[in-house]
């Protein structure tokens, strides 16, 4: 392009989850700004991507890697969450079995991701209150025992989209890095997938 | 004394007895892992192994070289019986040669599958071009003819006369109909892919033993009954076609047929659009059927399975294939860290059709089923390999096709298009391309695919924990057959106290992984190790190592000839 303004700093982030919540909804909903009921069921994982602003100018590009839901494509789970700065783990806020999954996905996300990530617990599907099997005190407490942050959105009103991404951009390391240590030489821009520093990667030193 | 050594004094030479025959058998009859993976899935699934019709061999397992022996000289009589067979029908049948000019004929020829043929062959495909559906039709409703044997000499004594067609071996029904295809003949189209897959009516003994009608009443596990109801409005939401609720209820019936019929798969993701696919083009009971073929036959089993065993090495196999085809590009995406995993993962498990539209993926089947197969001959069971190997070849020519304009994009660019891009492809000189280039890709990845297969497991064998003895087992592995890890199976589990990284598999995770190879269970503990490398995760439900020994041992070396099919035989050996 030719007036390269600022360069964008490029995060994957991964969105996880049981089949069914709106993991793929939630993702449209922000990258497109639309809602579609009649969207097919993710195989394997789909990827997409979307640049916010931060309120001071810092330009964030999310690398999305939206995951199937079902069970037995967890097994091929960490090719996406491995190297990914940000998760999002979503639950259906009128599925009780759905929050049990997302639970077990914040487990083995404490266990085996980057222990650096930021990770979103999120309940969607906040427009059928009604329905409603989960209270957001439910959610809310579990997120903090686990250090989390909690929000519910409505992928198809958009309700609490943009701001839960917009949260998980604050949050990211570098970011807070920049931000703290302004004069430090920081490494801004990880690259996607690679970049992340992954624990236990330490040559021969064992 | 290593731990691979054979002990007992004639060891040695029952190595080279087994090396021997193994040797013969995989040249006479390309028996693969695959051959092996559902003949072993039927044992799983409590049932007898599938009798011959569909020209499978029977597994054996033992380390008794006496029944070796034995079922190798069935198999041997069993080849020269064909041998025999075939002969006697050469003869039958008289080489009249085809006039020259014939458009139809011209047609067949560009099609590797027509050119390969005896002429005869092609004598009565083209007579039966014209009427082609009428003459299946009376097929399928008149003939009873229950042996594939008398069925095919009567129908090649009747094409010779080629007046009264109206019994054609599958084989010659097959190239007949792609030639009809061809033509642009459609309607038969679900008919036509039927038979190739031999899952039609009078091809399938299975279709007689098992109700669909039943098995749609039979109960099924909540998780996948919970699931194919969420995934069938997400099937194919671009078309409306998929909306309506017969067309949706159709698919959701099939896929329970499924899941009941294998409920080691149950169902998975994926599934639905193959079976929403197929339902557009024959009846349901038609697709079930179609899709337990898949499954069998074609090596969806390792895909569709609960722990998708077929896909990081189909991953592997792909990428491999990439680098040596298609150099460019694969350095293009290793620069940029794109896997295989970020995109294949779609096309391996609804073969294509999810990122395709319905039309260009009707066409880019009609070539995956029959250009894949087509040295497929009904005596021979050839097809299975061939035809999935066929999906490398498309992969291939797919990304091959879209190179130049992939060089130029970045990660996100060549992310989304292969996603998504495809799906605007769909016109007849795409298909064209695909079908030139694919055959071409074909020809240089078939013979590589066996490779990078064996490659792929030592690989996954070169991280055994016990990596002296895994070197050894890897020479011997990989000369080929499954007989020799026998030999070694009480060395392996001799190998004292399992290390602590063993404890808590899945068992189904093991038995795949080890089936998955094609390998017999007494081998287990090996893949367990090599399937720890694949990152399975352990399991509160899954079996300690002992447990699973354990298990194994109480397996014991069970094997069944299915002496159905060697038709004079009927004498039914089990060995326990």
């Amino acid at each position: 392009m030719a007036g390269q303004m600022r360069k964008a700093l490029t995060y994957k982030l991964v969105l996880l989850g049981d089949a069914g919540v709106g993991k793929t909804a939630i993702a449209v909903q922000f990258v497109k700004g639309q809602f579609n009921p009649f969207l097919e069921s993710t195989i394997g994982a789909s990827f997409m991507n979307q640049t916010v602003t931060l309120p001071d100018e810092t330009l964030i590009k999310f690398q999305i890697w939206d995951t199937a839901g079902q069970e037995r494509f967890h097994s091929l789970a960490p090719m996406y969450y491995r190297g990914a700065q940000a998760a999002i783990v979503v639950y259906d806020i009128t599925n009780r079995n759905s929050f049990e999954k997302a639970k077990e996905w914040i487990k083995e996300l404490q266990q085996q991701g980057d222990p650096n990530v930021v990770v979103a617990f999120v309940g969607n599907k906040v427009d059928m209150p009604e329905a409603r099997k989960i209270q957001p005190s439910e959610g809310e407490s579990y997120a903090s025992e686990n250090g989390l942050f909690f929000i519910e959105t409505s992928a198809k009103t958009a309700e609490n989209v943009s701001e839960l991404f917009m949260k998980i951009a604050k949050q990211l390391p570098s970011i807070q890095r920049q931000k703290d240590i302004t004069s430090g030489p920081s490494n801004p821009g990880v690259k996607p997938g690679v970049g992340a520093p992954s624990k236990g990667k330490g040559g021969c030193c064992g | 004394m290593s731990p691979v050594a054979l002990s007992g004094s004639n060891r040695k030479e029952e190595l080279d007895w087994f090396r021997t025959d193994s040797e013969f058998l995989e040249e006479q009859c390309p028996l693969q892992s695959t051959h092996f993976l559902y003949l072993c899935h039927y044992q799983r699934a409590k049932r007898k192994i599938l009798p011959n019709k569909s020209g499978q061999f029977s597994l054996c397992i033992s380390s008794n070289s006496n029944i070796m022996a034995d079922f190798f000289a069935r198999v041997r009589s069993q080849l020269q019986r064909t041998e025999e067979k075939k002969k006697a029908q050469a003869q039958l049948s008289p080489d009249v040669k085809d006039q020259e000019g014939d458009p139809v004929r011209d047609a067949g020829d560009k099609h590797t599958a027509t050119s390969e043929l005896p002429k005869e062959k092609k004598k009565s495909l083209k007579s039966k071009l014209t009427s082609g559906l009428s003459k299946k039709d009376k097929k399928g409703s008149g003939d009873k003819d229950s042996t594939r044997k008398k069925s095919s000499r009567t129908s090649s004594k009747k094409s010779a006369t080629k007046k009264t067609a109206s019994v054609l071996p599958p084989t010659e029904m097959y190239v007949d109909s792609l030639t009809s295809l061809r033509a642009g003949v459609i309607s038969v189209r679900g008919q036509i892919w039927l038979s190739r897959l031999k899952a039609s009516r009078q091809q399938m003994d299975d279709r007689s033993s098992v109700s669909y009608n039943t098995l749609v009443q039979l109960p099924i596990p909540e998780e996948h009954r919970e699931q194919i109801g969420k995934d069938i409005d997400r099937t194919y939401p671009q078309y409306d076609l998929f909306q309506q609720v017969d067309v949706q209820k159709k698919m959701s019936q099939v896929l329970h047929a499924i899941a009941a019929f294998r409920p080691d798969l149950g169902y998975c993701q994926g599934m639905c659009y193959v079976v929403g696919f197929l339902n557009t083009f024959m009846p349901v009971e038609d697709t079930f059927w179609f899709m337990i073929q898949l499954i069998d036959h074609f090596g969806m089993a390792d895909f569709w399975s609960s722990n998708l065993a077929g896909l990081p090495r189909a991953f592997y196999i792909l990428e491999k294939l990439i680098e040596t085809e298609i150099p460019k590009l694969w350095k293009h995406f290793n620069d940029m860290d794109m896997q295989t995993s970020m995109y294949a993962t779609p096309w391996l498990m609804t073969l294509f059709l999810y990122n395709h539209s319905i039309p260009f993926s009707t066409r880019l089947w009609d070539i995956l089923l029959f250009q894949g197969g087509t040295r497929s001959d009904y005596n021979q069971p050839r097809l299975i390999e061939i035809g999935f190997n066929y999906v490398y070849a498309i992969a291939l020519s797919i990304l091959s096709m879209h190179e130049e304009q992939m060089l130029k994009m970045d990660f996100d660019q060549c992310a989304h298009f292969l996603q998504f891009s495809c799906r605007k492809l769909g016109s007849e000189p795409d298909v064209e391309q695909v079908l030139r280039i694919s055959s071409r890709m074909n020809e240089c990845i078939e013979p590589v695919i066996g490779s990078l297969n064996k490659e792929y497991t030592a690989q996954l064998l070169s991280n055994l924990y016990l990596t002296d003895v895994a070197a050894e087992c890897e020479i011997e592995l990989f000369v080929g057959f499954t007989t020799y890890i026998v030999l070694y199976t009480d060395t392996l589990f001799d190998w004292g106290s399992p290390c602590p990284s063993w404890s808590g598999y899945q068992s189904d995770h093991l038995s795949l992984a080890f089936l998955a190879e094609g390998y017999h269970s007494m081998s287990l503990s090996m893949f367990l190790v090599a399937n720890d490398f694949q990152g399975s995760r352990s399991s509160q439900n899954g079996l300690l190592l002992s447990e699973t020994i354990e298990q194994t041992r109480s397996l014991k070396i069970t094997f069944e000839y299915d002496t159905t099919r060697w038709d004079s035989d009927n004498d039914y050996a089990s060995i326990a």
